[in-house]
């Protein structure tokens, strides 16, 4: 299962996701049920940020909601939307849910009330493709702005400025790809990049040790490294980032 | 090459950072069109790294500034020009060690001489002298012709009337030597001439560049215009300053001269004349409601004097009053040689007065005189001091006017010497 895991995030966020998406539409049902199961981890992320909690499968609701509303972004989502999937998927799994949570507050105050009414019309509202398409587009938008914006903020904390990234970033691309690779190397050994959170600094000698790369290149390339090992880090939260920036993924193996 | 597309990540004042698909942080110019972070812009492969262009911009003009700077601190400043018209009009430039650092021809006799004459570099005595020497030898100083020389100083620094400072020292300095070396030259050559040596202020020197002729020539055409006399700029350019007087009928002395009483608070108007050859009539009267039928004579000193005095109208420092003592023993020891000369050339001499009677000891008798006179700067204390052995014109003329100075110290002189 752990296994399974870390594959999802190539599923999900690697370049296979298209051909994927490809196969479910056509019918693929083993396909879907596989990509379904891999995703669990992204959705239970995006409820569980939403809800501010940890959640567990077995025991809570929100999660199941997410699970269909996954199923429904795969079912809806088109090419021509201008947004990556992940990025789809988590709209309509934060809208489904949220949803979904607000039915239950009005269950909890006034369950006398409780009608389906409301939740027809948001979904017709929804259903209306002019506006599920303007809304699409602006929930996109904000949330590449938001995006951009927090990882500015983090790369910040470790002391980088996307002006320096710029300078640091090689115009090279052998070079680049060699930079990239250290990057996936401290980012699927998250033990480096927690000390790379806490010292701020690139664990040299490991990644040396790790990736064959000299010292020399990794040290010009600091910046780079870091900058990219963040972007690549929070894979599941900037969608938009790196759904733009084609890495290789996993290159390091 | 071409074109490609990034996220931007950053918006800067000119430019913003974007991330490309393959990974690349660029800064890339903004697009005309405008831009918000999270928007995909399409921008020109070539990324221009730019420069900070104010920061560039800052320093190239920094350089030009310095370039500009220390090409005018090598090149030598001139702090005064002296103007020649003798027929060959030039324009010399000293610096402060009184060196010739240009000379230029402003006529093309004028250019014709400074090729001919070598001044560059010359110490401003040498080089005047030099210029009347050649000025004799190319025959436009000829004897027994009346000659005519109209030197026009220049204080590069300051256009207003100067104030008593260094600067003045420099100016003065150059006049005395303007004269004294102009002076000897002539009567070492033996070609009598007419000296005039007129103040010009920067103001009047530009007027006169405009009008393409020294300054000494436009002085002379504004003041002829004020007593009534019209010089065209055509006239004042082609004509020797002789062939105007004959046409004209006017006196070049009397003009810079009658500059004088009205202008009595610009000292930079002052002139000093000096005609060995001319007759007492054709000098000018000052003061003509005072003195209606005698021509004003004043000895060199007496003028020098005045000079002094309107030049610095309170009193004068000790240095400048040794610089003055200095130049007049200079002029004394001229004037001897001048006598010389003049016994050569047979002048027509006025009224008569004139007589080879002036003698050393006189003239420095009278020289302590003036001295003393100088320090206490006041006309009463002058005129007792030559009570005794000067004219009484003289004393009328200094409560009348004082530091107006007149010509004709032979015929001054002469009457000097007739009284003693």
């Amino acid at each position: 299962m752990e296994q399974h895991q870390e594959e999802c995030g190539s599923v999900l966020f690697g370049d296979e996701l298209e051909v994927c998406l490809q196969n479910i539409k056509e019918g693929d049902e083993s396909s879907r049920e596989k990509f379904i199961a891999d995703a669990k981890p992204f959705i239970a992320g995006v409820v569980g940020r939403l809800c501010g909690r940890s959640l567990s499968w077995e025991r809570d609701d929100e999660l199941s909601i997410g699970l269909i509303a996954f199923n429904e972004a795969i079912d809806r989502f088109k090419e021509k939307m201008g947004v990556p999937f992940t990025a789809f998927a988590r709209m309509v799994i934060r809208s489904r849910v949220t949803d979904y949570l607000r039915k239950e507050t009005r269950w909890n105050r006034v369950e006398l009330h409780m009608s389906e009414g409301p939740q027809e019309s948001t979904i017709s509202q929804v259903e209306n493709d002019a506006s599920l398409e303007r809304y699409i587009k602006e929930t996109a938008n904000r949330e590449r702005i938001e995006e951009i914006k927090d990882y500015n903020l983090k790369i910040t904390r470790l002391g980088i400025t996307f002006q320096e990234l710029v300078k640091s970033s090689p115009k090279h691309r052998d070079t680049r790809e060699t930079l990239i690779r250290a990057a996936c190397y401290i980012v699927e050994h998250s033990s480096l990049y927690d000390t790379l959170q806490v010292s701020k600094r690139l664990p040299m000698r490991e990644v040396e040790m790790g990736t064959g790369i000299s010292r020399k290149v990794l040290e010009r390339g600091r910046k780079y490294i870091i900058g990219i090992a963040v972007l690549l880090y929070h894979r599941e939260e900037y969608i938009y980032l790196n759904s733009y920036v084609r890495l290789p993924q996993g290159g390091a193996d | 090459m071409g074109q490609s597309r990034g996220l931007v990540l950053e918006i800067k004042k000119r430019s913003c950072i974007v991330i490309t698909g393959d990974g690349q942080y660029l800064e890339v110019s903004k697009p005309r069109s405008g831009v918000e972070v999270g928007r995909e812009i399409v921008f020109n492969r070539p990324v221009i790294y730019r420069f900070k262009a104010t920061y560039l911009a800052v320093a190239s003009i920094m350089v030009v500034v310095l370039a500009w700077w220390t090409f005018n601190a090598m090149l030598p400043r001139a702090v005064a020009y002296v103007a020649l018209d003798i027929n060959p009009s030039l324009e010399l430039a000293i610096d402060v060690d009184n060196e010739i650092i240009s000379a230029r021809g402003l006529n093309d006799e004028g250019k014709k001489l400074i090729q001919r004459v070598d001044v560059l570099h010359e110490p401003l005595d040498k080089g005047v002298q030099k210029i009347i020497a050649g000025c004799v030898e190319y025959h436009y100083l000829n004897q027994g012709q009346e000659n005519l020389v109209l030197a026009t100083v220049t204080d590069a620094k300051r256009n207003k009337t100067y104030i008593e400072s260094k600067e003045n020292e420099q100016i003065k300095e150059v006049y005395d030597c303007v004269y004294t070396s102009i002076n000897n030259t002539i009567n070492e050559s033996g070609v009598g001439a007419e000296l005039i040596v007129a103040n010009a202020n920067l103001d009047e020197m530009k007027k006169a560049r405009e009008n393409s002729v020294t300054p000494g020539r436009y002085l002379l055409q504004r003041e002829a215009r004020k007593n009534g006399v019209q010089i065209t700029d055509q006239e004042l350019r082609k004509e020797s300053i002789r062939k105007l007087e004959v046409q004209k009928n006017f006196q070049v002395g009397e003009l810079m001269q009658t500059v004088l009483p009205d202008q009595q608070d610009s000292p930079d108007k002052l002139d000093i004349t000096d005609k060995p050859g001319k007759s007492p009539d054709k000098t000018n009267k000052p003061d003509k409601s005072n003195k209606p039928d005698k021509p004003v004579r004043f000895d060199k000193n007496d003028k020098l004097d005045s000079i002094d005095k309107s030049n610095t109208p309170v009193s004068l420092s000790p240095v400048e009053d040794r610089a003055t003592k200095n130049n007049q023993e200079k002029q004394n020891s001229n004037k001897s040689s001048k006598a010389n000369a003049r016994e050569k050339q047979s002048v027509p001499q006025g009224n008569g007065h004139f007589s080879e009677e002036t003698r050393p000891g006189q003239q420095d008798r009278q020289l302590q005189n003036e001295d003393s006179a100088k320090k206490n700067s006041s006309s009463d204390s002058q005129i007792e001091a030559q009570g005794k052995q000067s004219v009484s014109q003289n004393n009328a003329y200094f409560s009348g006017k004082k530091g107006v100075n007149s010509t004709d110290k032979y015929s001054q002189n002469g009457n000097k010497a007739k009284q003693n």
